[in-house]
């Protein structure tokens, strides 16, 4: 598909995935050309009778060759899967973006009938009304007439008249609850068009950070230098910014032995010894840059292809390093020079910068490549993608909840995990009916966590020690004490995959499930993450104190054993703002 | 001056397998830049797709120099055999 279709503020991405996966296959198989030609030089060292001093520099200089084309595979086929990660990229955004526009155009077409159905109907409210107002007026007519009353074709028209505003006033409400009708078809057509947009720039985005990360990776291996203090490609140089420091001028050299005995035959071992000085350095060094550039987009995610296995919260990891990857493709000097740690280079620490290169590239884009020299590391961004799982959880959650059929579960409340295939729970023991109305509004009611409140009671008593309080709703609803706090949502998430980030609509309650996640916290050494409406909040590990997250730097990780120091000012305030919840 | 032993048919045999070897990396070379060529043309944006394109065009030009650097150096060890036989040959003979 090569995209660039249109619809209503929709663009289907421009590329070609598939060209893009053939391209990676014939990169793979370059690949497996140069490691047959590493094969043939090995073969020849391997075949040589000879010994000598101009013997020990041909087989120095052939096993170099033979290691950069062994390299260079390798970095050939990291490089196929840096283009074929971004083609399963482009062709997910071109779907995801191609559907967006067919929703999109169905959104407007059931639009367009609704609101045609709404004025009809209030058309129709209107003659009814008239009709109602004229029957009123003949009856009225009627009863003011004593004489009229008395004769028999006054009681008919009496009769018909009101006959005939009882039968406006059928047509009346109709027509109200058919404007009623196409007024919530409105709203859920306006619903869907809003979501469709939103596909579409979320696969717009997917693909421009995809491709902001393509030239990052060509930017990374561009910028090195061919040489400790040597240039760097000039177009990649040009590209970020970067001025590096010109070359040292070559010494006079008095050339090879080769160089100086043969130097009348054809002119090869002059040109070849000049190019064992310098050419193979530059290579090498290239290479090694591809070998990391590439290795730098995998790990970083957009463009590799197992994170498309969950669409919903790569677009979520996305609109975290949203900001990141427009300052990036908006500012390729600063990005460039925050992807290859310029500071290392620029000084000459080519050792330091090879071993930072990846973790300082991750931090570059996590923090819009302003942080690299800050943070030197990784830790934001693991932090990052859990409080954006937290983050997409609670979203989902709210979205859930707020798409239920009856005013009865939209009163409830909801916890999930993030992603398409996360766990919900829906307060309450009404599974069934909750496992039905998730089905009507799209979801897998395989979903559903249906522990019974007794079930939750149990475990949370035997495996962490937590007895779930009585509440005057046991008694009302006439069940045994504890069964109302053992109906709530969240918990029946957490017993199963604590170190799972979830959402919840409210926030946990104060007499169970607070002191419920707490104790779990702390029992099990678990860093327990939990986003509500009143934002995130972990419950730590070594202790179970509850701590609001204020911003990604105050967050380590789940499941990390990040120092104390790291734990400021904040605590207990989430405790403070814990609330009673309930179904 | 180091002791100095040769057979120089291996030389020569080895100098073309190694010109021959040179040739093969020209030739990945040439197919890289075909395929980055083509990537950079699906690519589906000009910057980006230009970025790839000139990391192919530079990559190939460093793996043609590679192949060319193999090549002349088979070539040098035929030179280096050819030169040993001409030594060992004709330069003591009256």
């Amino acid at each position: 598909m090569a995209g660039g279709e249109s619809y209503g503020g929709i663009t289907v991405p421009k590329g070609d995935p598939g060209a893009l996966e053939a391209a990676a296959g014939r990169l793979v198989s370059t690949a497996g050309m140069l490691q047959s030609f590493s094969g043939h030089l090995n073969g020849v060292l391997g075949a040589l009778s000879w010994f000598g001093p101009a013997s020990a520099q041909h087989s120095l200089l052939t096993g170099t060759q033979s290691l950069m084309a062994n390299t260079s595979a390798n970095a050939l086929i990291t490089q196929a899967s840096v283009i074929n990660g971004y083609a399963e990229v482009l062709q997910a955004a071109q779907r995801q973006a191609q559907r967006a526009i067919e929703r999109a155009k169905d959104a407007d077409e059931r639009i367009k009938q609704a609101k045609e159905d709404i004025q009809q109907a209030i058309d129709d409210q209107g003659a009814a009304n008239l009709r109602i107002i004229a029957a009123q007026a003949a009856q009225s007519r009627v009863f003011s007439s004593a004489v009229d009353l008395l004769s028999g074709s006054a009681a008919a028209v009496a009769d018909w008249a009101a006959a005939e505003e009882a039968d406006a006033r059928r047509d009346l409400h109709a027509a109200e609850e058919r404007e009623r009708q196409a007024r919530r078809r409105l709203e859920r057509a306006e619903e869907d068009r809003r979501e469709a947009q939103q596909d579409g720039l979320d696969a717009e985005e997917a693909v421009n950070i995809a491709r902001v990360s393509l030239v990052a990776a060509a930017q990374g291996a561009g910028l090195l230098p061919t040489a400790p203090g040597g240039p760097a490609n000039a177009a990649f140089a040009e590209a970020a910014g970067i001025t590096l420091p010109k070359p040292p001028e070559p010494k006079e050299d008095e050339g090879s032995w080769l160089e100086r005995r043969f130097d009348d035959v054809k002119g090869a071992a002059s040109w070849t010894w000049d190019q064992a000085k310098q050419v193979p350095g530059g290579v090498w060094e290239g290479t090694k840059g591809i070998y990391e550039g590439g290795k730098f987009i995998v790990e970083l995610n957009p463009t590799n292809p197992w994170n498309w296995r969950d669409p919903g919260a790569m677009i979520d990891r996305y609109e975290q390093l949203g900001q990141a990857g427009k300052f990036a493709w908006e500012n390729p000097g600063e990005f460039g020079k925050a992807l290859i740690n310029y500071e290392d280079l620029a000084a000459g620490r080519y050792g330091e910068w090879a071993g930072n290169l990846v973790p300082d590239a991750i931090a570059a884009v996590a923090t819009g490549g302003a942080g690299a020299a800050v943070t030197r590391g990784t830790r934001i961004v693991k932090a990052t993608d859990k409080l954006a799982d937290a983050s997409q959880a609670y979203k989902r959650a709210s979205d859930l909840k707020s798409s239920m059929p009856t005013k009865e579960f939209r009163d409830k409340t909801f916890a999930t995990q993030a992603g398409d295939r996360g766990g919900i729970s829906i307060s309450g023991d009404q599974f069934e009916k909750g496992k039905g109305y998730l089905e009507r509004v799209g979801e897998d009611p395989s979903l559903l966590k249906q522990q019974p409140s007794e079930y939750m009671q149990k475990v949370m008593d035997e495996r962490f020690g937590h007895e779930m309080p009585p509440s005057w709703i046991d008694k009302a609803q006439k069940q045994p004490a504890g069964w109302y706090y053992g109906t709530h949502a969240e918990l029946r998430l957490l017993i199963d995959d604590p170190d799972v980030p979830i959402g919840i609509t409210k926030a946990p309650c104060g007499p169970s499930c607070d002191p419920g996640i707490s104790t779990m916290a702390d029992k099990l050494d678990t860093d327990i993450l939990v986003h509500t409406d009143e934002g995130p909040v972990v419950y730590r590990g070594k202790d179970g104190q509850a701590i609001p997250i204020t911003k990604p730097s105050d967050y380590p990780g789940v499941n990390s054993k990040w120092p104390g120091a790291l734990w400021g000012a904040g605590g207990g305030a989430a405790a403070t703002g814990m609330s009673a919840a309930g179904p | 001056m180091p002791r100095i032993q040769v057979d120089t048919e291996s030389l020569t045999a080895g100098g073309a397998r190694q010109s021959a070897a040179g040739g093969q990396a020209l030739e990945a070379a040439g197919e890289l830049e075909a395929a980055i060529a083509a990537a950079a043309a699906a690519v589906g944006d000009g910057g980006a797709g230009g970025a790839v394109g000139d990391w192919g065009t530079s990559w190939s030009r460093s793996l043609a120099a590679l192949g060319d650097a193999t090549l002349r150096t088979g070539g040098n060890l035929t030179a280096a055999g050819s030169a040993y036989r001409e030594t060992d040959d004709g330069q003591m003979r009256y």
